[in-house]
């Protein structure tokens, strides 16, 4: 496609084509990060530059524990959910993509099943289970809900990973005299290590980014994720919206989000295409 | 180990030419080895590897699944939370009572059309910015993709807080653009001070379709480039000689060789679409507007109203599920005949 020769106004067509997607997809980021510079006032003034500047937003939303506690919950719950979920998920994709066991398409078939299991129709059994357990509104109320919808996610996005590597490797190193933990650390695992981290990066982001069960089973800031602290924000009445913290929570649980994107762009297309597309 | 596929041909050749080097296995402790060797001869390693996943998997969706299912029989109620009276089996009254009620076919229209929309807008938007993302250099491409996932990544709360503000009557820049528009194109005063969280589900639903197309349309479009760069060029440049125009490049050739990324994209976003919930929470406030209820939304209410009815809530779940079920399974067969599965 690339050979196409192409006329000055189709050139023209292409650029502007190009900005209309840049635009469309960071206008609204950009806007969100100005409304949360602008004073009350200015927040009503529907432009993109704030006419009044101000950090106050920022400052009263990192003075209060109501934001900073589930911006601590949100890190600790998501890091250990990921940890636990990517080890697991690695566990059982090394099964799925290197080994042969009776029922293995069923495991598969059901897994994708599982994956897309509607998470609002547990929500209620899963309240009442966490609550008999005694897990509501703790973290490991979140994390282990955040495991079970990471792992399907994760085996998935692994054994495509794993099966791109190549074994003989392994068998090559025990030829050579590595025994089967050296064969194993030294040559399986950096190989396998980018899709670990890729699906790492995805079920963070899960973690990162979930709502539905963090308003569900929490009840304090004592596990409340940011996300689900910015739907209890108040204004000093009932019916002011508090605009401008609001804007500036959001914008701070949206600034790692935009760094991974960033920095790991490669890695999470690789992730996000190495299911629907074959290799 | 030893069962990997293709491992024991190498084993037995590996045993034949290495003969320098001492073997490993009598190094290790009795113990270990005993119960490896009971782990082979069972061929237990797959499962045990699988384990985990399977426990965790028990515990949070298997378990509650079960729970709905029972209580979908039950008259499941605050009694019953309580624990001051025992649960009754009512049959399918739960289910009878729940196909009766003209909330539960308001929802389901809501949410069916919605998806409808959201799906087919997705779809067109995603691919044509994958037809973009193929024709532009590395840089560029890399560029306007990662744009594109910005969107794609940005917390689900954080994109609607932003929407929620840009259709809000008070500074939102749609009622401001809208009422500077001529009247012949609709605009005027009246939209100044329109709610379109609050004013029934057309309006609120807008503002979500713009929203959640948004943040879907970049998974599409990666996918979509991805495709595309399997297609050989030379097919491309064969049709071009033949005589045959973009347009005619695309339905006759990526859109055949696309057709099982197509058919996986298509039913993954209508089960994403049927799924909305964050966002559409947040814009009709909080549960606030019963109007403007998708199916997320009523079932959610249903289990956290007061008192709860948590027997009519997994009824309604379970229909959820089962409608859900029945797409999924689509998927799943589309994706094992993809072979991106085996």
């Amino acid at each position: 496609m690339a050979a196409v020769t192409t006329t000055p106004r189709q050139k023209a067509g292409w650029g502007t084509a190009n900005f209309v997607v840049i635009a469309l997809a960071m206008i609204p980021v950009l806007w969100l990060a100005s409304l949360s510079f602008k004073t009350p006032a200015a927040v009503l003034d529907p432009s993109l530059i704030p006419s009044q500047w101000t950090l106050g937003n920022y400052s009263q939303i990192l003075k209060t524990s109501q934001f900073i506690r589930p911006l601590i919950n949100s890190i600790g719950i998501g890091l250990i959910a990921t940890l636990i979920a990517v080890l697991f998920a690695s566990m059982a994709a090394y099964a799925v993509a290197r080994l042969r066991f009776p029922g293995k398409g069923v495991l598969i078939g059901m897994s994708l099943l599982i994956a897309m299991f509607p998470a609002i129709a547990l929500v209620t059994p899963m309240f009442n289970i966490e609550r008999s357990l005694g897990l509501f509104n703790t973290w490991p109320g979140l994390i282990i809900p955040y495991v079970a919808f990471g792992l399907p996610l994760g085996i998935y996005t692994l054994s495509a990973f794993f099966r791109e590597i190549p074994w003989e490797l392994e068998k090559a190193a025990k030829v050579d005299g590595a025994t089967p933990f050296q064969a194993f650390t030294k040559v399986i695992a950096p190989l396998a290590a980018p899709g670990m981290v890729t699906t790492a990066i995805l079920v963070f982001m899960f973690c990162w980014n979930e709502f539905l069960f963090a308003i569900s089973f929490t009840s304090t800031i004592a596990s409340r994720t940011a996300p689900a602290s910015i739907a209890y924000f108040s204004g000093s009445s009932q019916f002011t919206v508090p605009t401008g913290p609001i804007a500036a929570a959001a914008v701070v649980i949206t600034i790692p989000i935009i760094i991974f994107v960033v920095f790991f762009q490669r890695r999470i297309v690789a992730g996000l295409t190495s299911g629907a597309v074959k290799g | 180990m030893v069962d990997t596929v293709g491992d024991r041909q190498a084993a037995n050749a590996a045993g034949t030419r290495r003969t320098g080097i001492r073997r490993t296995g009598p190094q290790r402790p009795a113990g270990q080895s005993a119960l490896g060797a009971f782990m082979r001869r069972h061929r237990l390693a797959p499962y045990l590897l699988l384990l985990p996943s399977l426990a965790a998997i028990g515990l949070a969706l298997i378990w509650p699944t079960l729970q709905i299912a029972l209580y979908s029989l039950q008259n499941f109620g605050e009694p019953q939370i309580v624990g001051t009276e025992p649960a009754k089996w009512v049959g399918f009254s739960n289910f009878t009572t729940t196909l009766a009620d003209p909330e539960f076919w308001l929802s389901l229209r809501t949410t069916v059309m919605f998806a409808a929309v959201l799906v087919t807008l997705t779809m067109i938007t995603g691919t044509l910015v994958g037809l973009l993302l193929n024709r532009l250099g590395k840089r560029m491409a890399a560029f306007v993709s990662g744009a594109a996932l910005l969107a794609w990544a940005t917390p689900a709360v954080s994109a609607s807080v932003i929407f929620v503000w840009f259709f809000s009557p008070d500074g939102g820049i749609v009622n401001w653009a809208l009422e500077k528009l001529p009247h012949w194109l609709g605009g005027g005063q009246q939209w100044a001070q329109f709610n379109w969280a609050t004013n029934g589900a057309l309006p609120a639903y807008t503002i979500a379709t713009i929203l959640v197309v948004w943040q879907s349309f970049p998974f599409i479009a990666v996918t979509v480039l991805a495709g595309l760069k399997s297609i050989p060029t030379e097919l491309y440049e064969s049709a071009r000689v033949d005589g045959a125009g973009a347009w005619q490049g695309f339905r006759k050739i990526t859109y055949p060789m696309l057709k099982p990324i197509f058919l996986i994209l298509g039913l993954l976003s209508i089960i994403w679409d049927f799924n909305v919930f964050t966002q559409t929470y947040i814009i009709t406030g909080a549960l606030g507007n019963r109007d403007e209820y998708n199916l997320a939304l009523y079932s959610y209410s249903q289990a956290f109203q007061l008192p709860p009815a948590v027997g009519l809530g997994s009824a309604l779940a379970l229909i959820l599920t089962v409608i859900l079920l029945i797409i999924t399974i689509g998927y799943v067969r589309a994706n094992i005949k993809q072979g991106a599965v085996a």
